[in-house]
């Protein structure tokens, strides 16, 4: 079941077999199941996947997000070769702080609204991943010496850097007085601020609009170039994960259907829900878009038997309801979990391509052309 | 000839902003500023725009739930800018609205039946029709019976948004006003809800005005579109002209913001040219251009000049001082070969690709 | 629309009685599920226990008391003062009435006290609170200060006054209460309502045509009845309380009715002696209070998950 990945022996993070479950009042809730999945060094990772697919709840249980119970968590997660599972928290909230830094979704409730951004910018610049800084040392460090002007220093260089206007007034404000899309770069520079390895990003800039995404997108692809960023990138929308990521996972019912490097993926996603998420999507073309999946995401407290996404499969049969299939590798960096790509059964179908996907779920007749033949059958 | 049975002309809606202990109206927020377009019986004109375009102030200032500054809005050839009540009536039994929180726009105490029995409910319809009908709406919106005594947080968002279209449709409206409908929803429930929609209009006949910020949405969608900023129209035509060939710096930039998940559509995009900065306040409008302070062909013109609607080569109409013969060349079309042969289609096709320009304004 | 999609849906009346099954079997779920988390809480299911006691035995005191008769004028000054015993289990008062009896008649008068309080008060607190928050503006601004006013006198001081200057009797008192009890639900209902007010469902109905009266009522008021709720059972607690002071400093239930707080009153002379006398009916008013605050605190969480799931 393991994917042969994709990336060398030495990724910067690495989950493997992460199965992540809810005791909840009405059952047992089986939220990730077997989730495999690493980011190599440099490399732009993003994880994609519909509500309630389960890509949160795996980011939170790699950044120990979850309180254990009701989360109950197995598996392993590797950050640069240590365990991070078994590491006392002490030691892992300064990987947190210093290594690793993550951008949350929601740029207003991130941000402190009783502080200055320039007070938030210089307490991670001093003190983020030190959370076992003493009352003293605290003391001394904020407010003697000129340790809190060179943090502050250091703050408005990273403000300029993510191209903030006018860093030094910005330094002053409260984040209620940003707009969301300076409160999102206020976001990313904090998260550059110590320089770390690796950068996990839920969902940015989802909340902005269109042109302040772009421009927020535009700014995250040169700091990632420019700091040698390996991220860790999660997102429903596959158009922003095809502009900024090297590689991406396919996410559905808690498990990974499929990955690949994007372009390939695009280009030819294999996975039936790939397929179908893709065919999905409204095309700038003007060509036709096909007419959704049907049915819905699984429930978790009562997943479906086997493949979880058979039930809303066009493909589906027998083996899909009988057994979970294999990871079936593609190639040396790509894999997906479908027994339509499995040598060893004979699957009634050949495996389809996008386009036979998309003619399988019927389209959404291009309107102007309806209306032309509504009127003419009339 | 088509008949026109929505026509916006010049509408505006201020909202007055209060300040001090007396509550004194300090100033306004021009919301609308000047709005005008018309949509033939049959048709769907897209209405696009970022947060504070004011675009869904549009749809609410149509159906009563703001009054209107100025302007007028014609519904079927009736002044209802300022509705009687017996008008109100007729509106709503005419023109109702599908709203963009498919939870909070169902009542959380109530099931679905009894939420989509609501308006044949104020109309008097009788008990045994009505139940007929929900069955009947709810087999409409490809849901079943089943679904009747649910609540609404037993449903999924897309289920939930369709017993919002139900209710919506069930006292047979000519016009439905579509804000946002799918933009709480994963892709692959949008292209289903998408797909319903235009199965309905074409079974009921319906007229709709379509609300978004997803400009790839509108693209197989809408026969018209109608881009906003800040309050006013920037451009407006045939959907096929404006994706082919965006005139306004504005539409230009917004369509080629747009990430898309191939590269053929990728060469469907205009050239790439960031907007500077953000969208000022609409307390707070720029003069003469209002999109001016984030334009990457700003003149001395644009600051003083408020530009009026001109359609420059006979297209759709643009509010642009540079955009003119001159300067053509610089918004370089997009590479498509079938541009041409499309908007040659529309031309040909008589009647749905025409719009009145004496409807402007200024 | 042609009748075509009923014919070809679910019309037959098997299929039908087939749906109600499902429909019903829904409901129930519904039902049990709530039920379920209420259940889970011990402390809910406890309180909810100690009311229905209460109340079934205050009904029914006539039957159940051991000593109907001492509910009134009764004396016996041979049992006066006597401990806790078969014959009287709680003991009995200054004048040897049964305290049981008493306790389970001064049951009856607390809980028609609260009856009447909250019969009135939220009734007209609720409607005013849906007008206040539904219309906004000037409406609201003469309702929410009538109440801020109304709200700036406490019940205690406002029953003194009305028992003082009418007559100190028990329906004096309830007036008094009830008078000022309506403000804490406008209060409370015009702060949700002014909220739901923007929410989109409450556009689609207008949209729907719907007037005031039913989006007020058939709409707004359903969401605001969880809140209510609780506030009534935890209010329940706090008039019992009331009530029981009113009638220890002597202006509420007058002798020989077995007022609980009359009863704490008269037994206080007799302390520590005969201690039955005032700590018995203490503890009863202790009890039924609790019962009330548990079954409130109990109730917010089921409505709370209920909402936000």
């Amino acid at each position: 079941m393991t994917l042969a990945e994709p990336i060398g022996d030495d990724p910067i993070l690495s989950v493997r077999d992460l199965h992540v479950g809810f005791d909840s009042f009405d059952g047992f809730a089986d939220v990730v199941d077997g989730v495999d999945l690493s980011v190599g060094r440099g490399e732009v990772v993003t994880v994609a996947g519909e509500t309630g697919c389960g890509k949160s709840v795996t980011m939170k249980a790699i950044l120990r997000l979850l309180s254990e119970p009701p989360a109950q968590i197995e598996g392993e997660i590797t950050f640069d070769g240590t365990e991070l599972r078994s590491l006392p928290k002490r030691e892992f909230d300064r990987l947190k702080g210093r290594r690793m830094s993550l951008i949350f979704q929601d740029p207003m409730s991130s941000l402190n609204p009783t502080f200055t951004v320039g007070e938030q910018l210089a307490d991670t610049a001093q003190f983020g991943g030190r959370s076992d800084t003493g009352v003293l040392e605290y003391v001394r460090r904020r407010y003697l010496g000129g340790e809190r002007a060179e943090a502050r220093e250091r703050a408005v260089e990273m403000l300029r850097e993510v191209q903030m206007p006018d860093p030094e007034s910005v330094m002053e404000s409260y984040p209620t007085q940003l707009s969301g899309g300076m409160r999102q770069r206020v976001l990313i520079a904090q998260a550059l601020l110590n320089d770390p390895d690796l950068l996990i990003a839920d969902e940015i800039g989802t909340a902005l609009d269109v042109t302040i995404h772009d421009q927020i997108m535009t700014l995250l692809e040169d700091l990632i170039a420019d700091h040698d960023l390996s991220v860790l990138m999660i997102t429903h929308n596959l158009g922003v994960a095809r502009q900024v990521s090297d590689r991406i996972y396919v996410m559905y019912g808690g498990r990974i259907v499929e990955t690949a490097p994007t372009a390939a993926l695009f280009d030819a996603p294999k996975h039936p829900y790939t397929q179908g998420l893709v065919a999905s999507i409204p095309r700038l073309t003007g060509d036709p878009m096909a007419e959704g999946i049907d049915g819905s995401v699984p429930e978790y407290l009562d997943p479906p038997s086997g493949c979880r996404f058979h039930p809303r499969c066009p493909y589906a049969h027998e083996a899909c309801r009988e057994h979970r299939p294999e990871t079936i590798p593609v190639g040396t960096d790509a894999g997906v979990e479908c027994v339509l790509y499995d040598d060893r059964h004979d699957a009634p179908y050949d495996a389809p391509t996008l386009e036979t996907t998309r003619a399988q779920m019927g389209t959404i007749a291009d309107q102007s052309q309806t209306t032309a033949s509504e009127l003419g059958g009339d | 000839m088509s008949e026109t049975l929505l026509a916006v002309d010049d509408l505006e809606k201020y909202f007055p902003v209060k300040s001090g202990v007396l509550k004194r109206t300090t100033g306004h927020v021009k919301a609308v500023d000047g709005v005008s377009f018309q949509i033939d019986r049959g048709e769907t004109m897209a209405l696009i725009g970022e947060s504070g375009s004011g675009k869904s102030t549009v749809a609410k200032t149509i159906v009563g739930l703001h009054e209107a500054t100025g302007g007028t809005v014609w519904f079927d050839g009736e002044d209802v800018t300022h509705p009687s009540e017996e008008q109100l009536d007729e509106m709503r039994d005419r023109i109702q609205m599908v709203f963009q929180d498919p939870t909070s726009s169902l009542n959380p105490r109530r099931t679905v039946g009894t939420s989509i029995e609501v308006p044949m409910q104020v109309r008097g319809v009788p008990a045994p029709e009505r139940q007929e009908r929900i069955s009947e709406l709810l087999d409409l919106v490809e849901l079943n019976d089943e679904y009747l005594y649910k609540y609404p947080h037993e449903l999924s968002g897309g289920q939930k948004q369709r017993i919002n279209i139900a209710r919506a449709i069930s006292i047979e409206p000519d016009l439905l006003l579509l804000d946002e409908p799918t933009s709480a929803l994963d892709v692959s429930v949008q292209a289903k809800i998408i797909g319903l929609l235009e199965d309905l209009q074409r079974e009921l006949d319906l007229t709709y005005l379509f609300i978004t910020h997803d400009l790839s949405l509108v693209r197989n969608f809408a026969d018209e579109t109608a881009v906003m900023y800040l309050g006013q129209i920037q451009e407006k035509g045939p959907t096929r002209e404006v994706f082919h060939r965006p005139r306004h710096p504005y539409s230009r930039a917004l369509l080629s913001a747009i990430p898309v998940t191939s590269e053929e559509e990728e060469s469907y995009k205009p050239r790439h040219e960031p907007l500077e900065g953000e969208i000022p306040s609409p307390r707070d409008v720029p003069s003469g251009c209002r999109f001016r302070t984030r334009c990457p062909y700003e003149t001395a013109t644009c600051e003083t000049v408020e530009p009026a609607f001109t359609d420059t080569d006979g297209g759709p109409l643009v509010r642009c001082h540079v955009y003119d013969e001159n300067y053509a060349d610089e918004f370089d079309e997009v590479p498509d070969v079938g541009a041409t042969a499309a908007v040659d289609d529309t031309s040909s096709d008589g009647g749905s690709g025409q719009f009145a320009v004496t409807s402007d304004g200024e | 629309m042609s009748t075509e999609t009923t014919d070809a849906g679910q019309s037959t009346p098997e299929s039908e009685s087939l749906l109600d099954s499902v429909v019903s079997q829904q409901r129930r779920e519904l039902w049990a599920r709530a039920w379920k988390r209420f259940v889970s809480r011990p402390m809910s299911v406890a309180g909810l226990l100690i009311i229905l006691v209460v109340v079934v035995a205050a009904l029914l005191a006539p039957v159940v008391a051991p000593y109907p008769e001492h509910a009134g004028k009764y004396t016996d000054f041979a049992a006066a003062l006597q401990g806790p015993s078969l014959d009287h289990p709680l003991g009995t008062d200054h004048v040897g009435r049964d305290v049981l009896s008493r306790i389970l008649f001064g049951y009856r008068l607390s809980l028609m006290m609260v009856g009447v309080v909250l019969g009135f008060g939220v009734p007209v607190g609720v409607v005013l609170g849906l007008v206040a928050g539904y219309y906004g503006g000037w409406t609201e601004t003469i309702i929410m200060r009538l109440t801020d006013t109304a709200l700036a006198l406490p019940p205690l001081v406002m029953a003194l006054a009305i028992t003082s200057a009418l007559q100190p009797t028990l329906w004096n008192a309830m007036l008094a209460i009830a008078a000022l009890w309506w403000t804490w639900h406008t209060r409370l209902v015009q702060s949700i309502v002014a909220s739901e007010r923007t929410e989109e469902y409450v556009q689609a109905a207008e949209l729907a045509g719907a007037g005031p009266l039913h989006v007020m009522f058939r709409e707004i008021l359903p969401n605001t009845l969880s809140p209510i709720l609780v506030k009534v059972t935890l209010d329940a607690g706090f008039v019992i309380l009331i009530g029981a002071g009113l009638s220890f400093i002597g202006v509420g239930v007058q002798p020989p009715q077995p007022g609980l707080g009359t009863m704490v009153s008269q037994g206080t002379n007799y302390l520590p002696d005969s201690w039955w006398f005032a700590v018995f009916p203490g503890l009863a008013i202790f009890i039924l209070v609790m019962g009330f605050n548990m079954l409130g605190d109990g109730l917010r969480d089921v409505f709370d998950v209920e909402v936000n799931r």
